[in-house]
């Protein structure tokens, strides 16, 4: 039972990363500004979130300057995209390379080289009295207020998007930006604040790969979680509570191939690493018929 | 100023690039009229409404409503002051629900969404102004005439005392038209009054109470009531041009009494196409096409039109049955290799399936035609200077409008495209010609080119299959007429056998 509580919770510290990377993603697609960008900002995100609350001694900086650089990041892309129409693929690709060089580089202006690594501050756990006693359900809650951040992610954004107005009109951008345009909705506005909102969401999945998680930097720390997110939201037709269980199982596969790999030494190590990318394959094939589009999800829109 | 002005716009100018789409426009509008505002494709009507609206903003003038100038930025400035736009396109989110999409961008609370009461509102809406459907069913699902009156429910739901119509009766066929112009009625009664944007003649004559004729971004009059005749409005809109209109006010064409051939040059023969959500299939259609015939297909759209007029010059579509050329079965041919038989087709969507946006009139003239030896070099390479030649007959055979053939075709107006890719299919021998709605949305002195183009080949002993939605115009061209319902053959019909009322009741399954 103990092993299998500490795996959940082990797993629920990954699932945060995938669906709050994935979370913003379909935010902002749900206008119609497919972000591909996820990749470079939560290399952006992590080397500026770890400098932060490195130099400052407060996590909270910390997740505070890695929102910061995610929006940043999704300021560029819809401003680029907004006035010159450029597409959104293209974007979004220069965007991963350059938050993926500048990842490096804030951090070796600011730290250089030394013997040990620095270290960030800690994240606080919050824990529930008497649940986080039974077991299972105790990996799920027994956790830092990251993890709690992103349940409270998914519950605030799902209301949002299918219990006001305000998100129906949202994803009405999505479908049909001119249907949205017609009735008076400002298409542009709304544009920028969906996709500012999510990549600093992305932002803080960054962020607690550093702070939280290896408490520390590394180069290309993301390791190619910001495109599995992309895979994640598509997985789940850019729906917030499908997001987190498509989190829930990219992570495992991730934790449950990283204990193999300890616990194997027969097979290549690299077999292991390659896995979670094999099943957002597998699964896509399996499951593509249940997958839904916004309509006009990476297409710009003018009126004329 | 009258003292009933109540929509004046002064004066208006605008400009795309260096085309001047609108100069110096007056147009007025008074209280319960049901205003036409008539002219031809490119004549400046939707761009002089989506100024109003408040979709594109004026170079010049000004816009004075109910006395007071105004200043439209924005739809909802226009919403705001009691301005509705029911667009051409449908502007619906397919993946909600009526009552969702009339929702959008309502007044009121923005962060709870009580439908319940809201929908309740809009039913009564909808009831007021005979405009049912049906509340919950998402908009994909439903057919172009109710999403019609979804849209003109969710303008008058945002309150609006003026009704802007912007070619409402495109996808509509004669029974929902005649619904339409019930609820305009209806509509003026209530106090709403109405601007209806068409091309369309016979549509002003029997809904209009006023016309304002537009020409070339210039308004030629403003026609009373008193007025209206359609000798006149046609004088108005095409004023140099003479054209020969019958009552319904399209083109008049010569049929002259030819001898059929004696073979047919296509046979159908008991084809099928399974269906699907999109499209009814077809069931066991059989029927022959003779040289110097028009075979008109008319259906509602959505009824395997597009399927007939597509199988033919892509047999491989057909799950059973086999279709002849000069009694040669096309079985698991190819359409180039159908082409090669002296057929040739031309789309439904002129833009999106009939050519390439990029490329030029030429290359665009000679796709489909590419694999002909006549283009080739050593039996690999495109002969550039033969494919000019032949875009250059087209152009000339076809008055493109255009300085030549290497402009970029998708600089062309829509009835230049059209009578490019009709000219295409005449590059090389043609036997048969399958053309799907060739004249939706161009106006007459285009259709009556087209028309025109189509009986020509049949004098010279070519055979057309002409699949329309528009029976007025079947009726105008066709020697004989078939009627399709949901992947149906439902008859034949010869010219002499031709009743609007009898074919219109079968195409929508009576």
């Amino acid at each position: 039972m103990a092993f299998i509580t500490s795996f959940i919770s082990s797993v629920m510290v990954y699932t945060t990363v995938y669906t709050l990377a994935s979370l913003g993603i379909l935010i902002s697609g749900r206008t119609g500004v497919f972000n591909v960008a996820g990749e470079g900002i939560m290399l952006a995100s992590a080397s500026a979130g770890f400098l932060a609350a490195f130099l400052s001694g407060s996590w909270f900086i910390g997740f505070l300057a890695g929102a910061l650089m995610g929006a940043f990041f999704g300021l560029i892309l819809v401003f680029v995209h907004e006035t010159f129409k450029v597409n959104q693929f293209i974007l979004g690709i220069c965007l991963v390379i350059f938050g993926s060089g500048l990842s490096d580089l804030i951090y070796k202006l600011v730290v250089g080289v030394r013997l040990s690594a620095p270290i960030a501050p800690d994240t606080p756990e919050i824990i529930i009295p008497l649940l986080s006693k039974i077991p299972v359900l105790a990996g799920f809650i027994n956790q830092d207020i990251i993890v709690y951040f992103m349940y409270g992610a998914v519950i605030i954004s799902w209301w949002f998007f299918y219990k006001t107005k305000i998100g129906l009109e949202t994803r009405a951008i999505g479908e049909n930006p001119k249907a949205a345009d017609v009735v008076g909705i400002n298409v542009s506005r709304r544009r920028y604040l969906a996709t500012i909102i999510g990549s600093s969401i992305i932002g803080v999945a960054g962020a607690y790969l550093t702070i939280s998680i290896t408490k520390t930097y590394s180069p290309d720390i993301s390791a190619g979680r910001g495109f599995m997110a992309i895979g994640i939201a598509i997985f789940a037709s850019w729906k917030p509570q499908r997001a987190i269980i498509g989190g829930f199982i990219f992570a495992f596969i991730e934790v449950f191939a990283f204990q193999l790999q300890i616990l194997s030494d027969k097979i290549p190590y690299q077999f292991f690493l390659m896995l979670p990318f094999i099943s957002v394959l597998v699964i896509m094939v399996i499951y593509r018929k249940h997958i839904e589009f916004p309509a006009s999800v990476g297409k710009p829109y003018s009126r004329e | 100023m009258v003292e009933n002005d109540y929509i004046n716009c002064k004066n208006i100018s605008k400009k795309f690039g260096e085309v001047k789409a609108l100069d110096d426009i007056n147009f007025v509008v008074r209280k319960g009229e049901i205003h036409g505002l008539l002219g031809e494709n490119g004549a400046g009507k939707s761009t002089l409404m989506n100024i109003l609206y408040g979709l594109y903003s004026p170079d010049e003038g000004e816009i004075i409503i109910g006395g007071e100038k105004t200043n439209i930025k924005s739809p909802l400035d226009s919403i705001k002051i009691g301005i509705g736009m029911v667009h051409q396109v449908s502007t619906l989110v397919p993946d909600f629900t009526a009552v969702e999409n009339i929702i959008l961008g309502s007044e009121g609370e923005k962060f709870t969404l009580p439908i319940s009461r809201e929908r309740e509102d809009i039913i009564k809406i909808s009831e007021e102004f005979g405009l049912q459907f049906p509340a919950d069913v998402k908009i994909k699902e439903l057919s172009a005439g109710v999403k019609q009156k979804i849209e003109i429910v969710r303008a008058l739901y945002g309150g609006a005392t003026l009704l802007i119509l912007d070619e409402p009766t495109t996808s509509l066929v004669e029974s929902e038209f005649q619904q339409l112009l019930k609820s305009l009625k209806v509509f003026v009664d209530k106090g709403v009054t109405v601007v209806f944007i068409t091309h369309k003649i016979k549509e002003v004559m029997e809904a209009c109470t006023a016309v304002t004729v537009l020409r070339k971004g210039k308004v030629q009059a403003r026609v009373p009531k008193e007025e209206l005749g359609v000798e006149n409005l046609v004088k108005l809109m095409f004023m140099e041009q003479d054209i020969e209109v019958t009552e319904s006010a399209l083109p008049k064409v010569n049929l002259p009494e030819i001898e059929l051939s004696e073979k047919p040059v296509a046979q159908v023969k008991n084809i099928s196409i399974i269906g699907d959500d999109t499209s009814p299939g077809l069931k066991n259609i059989s029927f022959d096409i003779f040289g110097g015939e028009i075979l008109g297909v008319a259906a509602v759209s959505g009824n395997g039109e597009k399927s007939i007029a597509e199988c033919i010059i892509h047999p491989t579509m057909l799950d059973s049955g086999e279709i002849f050329i000069d009694e040669k079965s096309m079985k698991n041919n190819s359409p180039v290799e159908v082409f090669a038989n002296g057929v040739f087709y031309t789309p439904e969507d002129r833009i999106k399936e009939g050519i390439l946006n990029e490329g030029s009139i030429k290359e665009n003239i000679l796709l489909g035609h590419h694999q002909e030896d006549r283009f080739l070099k050593k039996k690999i390479f495109i002969d550039w200077k033969e494919a000019a030649s032949a875009a250059r007959d087209v152009i000339k055979e076809f008055n493109v409008a255009t300085p030549d053939e290497d402009l970029s075709i998708r600089r062309l107006s829509g009835g230049n495209i059209q009578k490019a890719i009709l000219g295409r299919a005449f590059v090389s021998p043609l036997k048969l010609l399958v053309t799907h709605n060739p004249t939706s949305g161009l106006d007459i002195s285009t259709v009556e080119f087209i028309f025109n183009k189509l009986v020509e080949l049949r004098n010279k002993g070519g055979a057309v299959l002409f699949v329309n939605e528009d029976l007025d115009e079947l009726m105008i061209v066709c020697d004989r007429i078939a009627v399709l319902h949901d992947g149906e053959l439902k008859g034949i019909f010869k010219r002499s056998e031709f009743d609007k009322f009898k074919i219109g009741l079968l195409m929508i399954g009576g």
